[in-house]
Formats: C-alpha cells, sequence, structure tokens
C-alpha cells in the first residue's frame, strides 16, 4: 500500500502536492465569465455546460471531499451530489459572492462535511474510513498559460497560510480542509474552546489581510 | 454569549462570529443562529461585509487545494442520476 495523502495542508505540503496533481483551473476574469455562461446555460437545461463545469471543478471538489472524508467512495458520492445540486440550483449562483470554482467547492465541502458529521453521530471513527490516495487520479496536464496562473495563485495561498502563527494555521487547516468544527478542533488539539475560536478568527482576519487585495 | 431558543442575535455578535459561520465550523445551535441572523439582516452592511470577507478568504483557500481526478465513470453516474442524456433539460427540476 502506497504512502496515504497528506491530509493536512501546509505551505510545504501544498506544493508538494503540486508536484504530482494538476488540473485546469480558471482564476481569471474571463474565466469567470466563463463560468458565469455556463452556469446561465446550465439553468436553461443545457447538459453539456454542466459537463463542461464538471471538468473544470469536478477535482477540486474530489479533492475536498477526500480530505474531508478519506474515503474516496464517499468523496465520489459527495461529488455526485454537488453537481446535481448545481444542475437544480444554478439559477441561484450569485456571481457577487465569488467565482464558480469556490461555489462548487463550498456545496462539496458542505455535503462532506454532513456526511463526515452523520459518521460521527453513527458511531464510527473517523480513521476507520481512511483510505490511502491510490484512487484520486492525476488530471490531464493544462494549456502552460493556465497552469502558471495556477501554480502561481496557490503560491500565494500557501505563503499566506505559511504566515501564519503555527497554531492559527493548524486551526484553519482542521477547519477547512478537515471539516472539522471548532469543538472537535479543541478536542483533537487539546485546547480550550476558546482559544480555538480565537486562532480560527485570528487566522481568518490575517489570511483576509494578506490575501484580500487579490480576491477578485 | 448566544442564547438558546431564538433569542434575537445582534450585528456585533453576528461579525464576531461570521469567519466560523463562513467555514461552517460553529455548533449547530449557533450556526442557525447565525443563519437566520442573517436572513433577517439582509441589509445590514456590516453583516454582509464580515460575511463577504470570509467568503473571499474561502475562495483562496479553495484555489490552494491540491487537485487530483475523479475516477472516469462518475460523471456517466451522475448523468445516469439526473436521468437526462447529453443535450436534455433539467426543465423538471425548476
Amino acid at each position: 500500500m502506497s504512502a496515504p495523502l497528506p491530509l493536512t495542508i501546509s505551505a510545504p505540503n501544498i506544493e508538494g502536492c503540486l508536484t504530482k496533481f494538476v488540473a485546469v483551473v480558471p482564476t481569471g476574469p474571463s474565466d469567470r465569465a466563463r463560468d458565469r455562461e455556463l452556469l446561465a446555460r446550465v439553468a436553461r437545461g443545457d447538459v453539456a455546460a454542466l459537463r463542461a463545469l464538471y471538468d473544470q471543478h469536478a477535482s477540486r471538489a474530489i479533492t475536498i471531499a477526500f480530505r474531508i472524508l478519506r474515503n474516496r467512495e464517499e468523496a465520489e458520492d459527495v461529488v455526485q451530489e454537488t453537481f446535481l445540486e448545481v444542475w437544480r440550483r444554478s439559477a441561484q449562483f450569485d456571481p457577487g459572492r465569488g467565482g464558480a470554482v469556490a461555489w462548487v467547492v463550498t456545496i462539496a465541502r458542505s455535503r462532506a462535511i454532513d456526511r463526515l458529521r452523520a459518521r460521527t453521530i453513527a458511531g464510527k471513527t473517523i480513521a476507520s474510513a481512511s483510505e490511502d490516495a491510490d484512487g484520486l487520479l492525476p488530471t490531464p496536464p493544462p494549456s502552460p498559460a493556465v497552469e502558471t496562473e495556477r501554480r502561481r495563485d496557490e503560491r500565494r495561498v500557501a505563503a499566506a497560510l505559511g504566515a501564519l502563527p503555527a497554531a492559527q494555521r493548524r486551526a484553519i487547516e482542521l477547519a477547512y480542509f478537515e471539516g472539522l468544527s471548532q469543538s472537535e478542533i479543541a478536542a483533537k488539539t487539546a485546547s480550550p474552546l476558546g482559544t480555538v475560536k480565537m486562532r480560527v478568527k485570528l487566522a481568518m482576519a490575517k489570511l483576509a489581510d494578506l490575501l484580500g487585495d487579490e480576491s477578485t | 454569549m448566544i442564547h438558546r431558543h431564538h433569542t434575537t442575535m445582534t450585528c456585533a455578535q453576528f461579525a464576531d462570529l461570521a469567519d466560523a459561520f463562513a467555514l461552517d465550523v460553529l455548533d449547530d445551535s449557533e450556526q442557525q443562529a447565525c443563519a437566520r441572523h442573517i436572513m433577517r439582516a439582509v441589509h445590514q452592511v456590516e453583516c454582509r461585509e464580515a460575511l463577504a470577507s470570509a467568503r473571499a478568504v474561502m475562495d483562496r483557500l479553495a484555489s490552494a487545494l491540491p487537485v487530483a481526478g475523479p475516477s472516469p465513470g462518475l460523471w456517466r453516474a451522475i448523468e445516469s442520476r439526473l436521468g437526462l442524456g447529453t443535450g436534455s433539460s433539467n426543465a423538471e427540476w425548476l
């Protein structure tokens, strides 16, 4: 069995993963405009447009779902649910609240968290669902220009995460990338709940400061 | 402190929790209280700005995700659940 995918995102881990996986990810204004058009077409019932969105964004959806659930089959179920929800709710997409990739990832993350918490309620441990990353397939290389922009964007975020104090970075990793609640983070890190809340708040404020000028 | 039993949340309380609300890391009662507040306070600039700031950070974190491909059959599974073929309509969902 091969080594598991790193489940803790840190600046070095992000860079490490980037050497393994690549994907076409829209980042510029023209990409956002294209995504808006695709979503408008989906709202009119165009399955080909949904497929185009799937081709662009399914890779990130499955990555966040897998990171939270650590189970490929469940992660792919989440991706199915995510794109069914995109199909049903595309008319409600609000471009003023972010791009399509963020919307898709947010849906996938929420559905994965729902499953994680249902699993916890059912008494299953997170560890029992652990799985290595063999089922996650590398995606085809994008165009050099898209890949260059994607890597630049990821380096910016990795640098911002790397600028956080270790405890704050860990809190964000557990919250965003692993889907744990603040109470669960407190238990996992043996920290008081109030301390965890403050770490999350300070981390988000610092990330907003570091990344705010680049978020459009 | 957020009181239970649907006590009204103030805008200052919401702003304090907006990051955690956006991340969906609050306990259920607080998450629901925040959701109720933002529905009621739709015109409150302070609340909307606090939430928008958190969502902007989450957008950037999404862009930092390393990516991997789904199984080749996943799209076919989605099409099957839609009960549709390429070029069909989703009108029955709307």
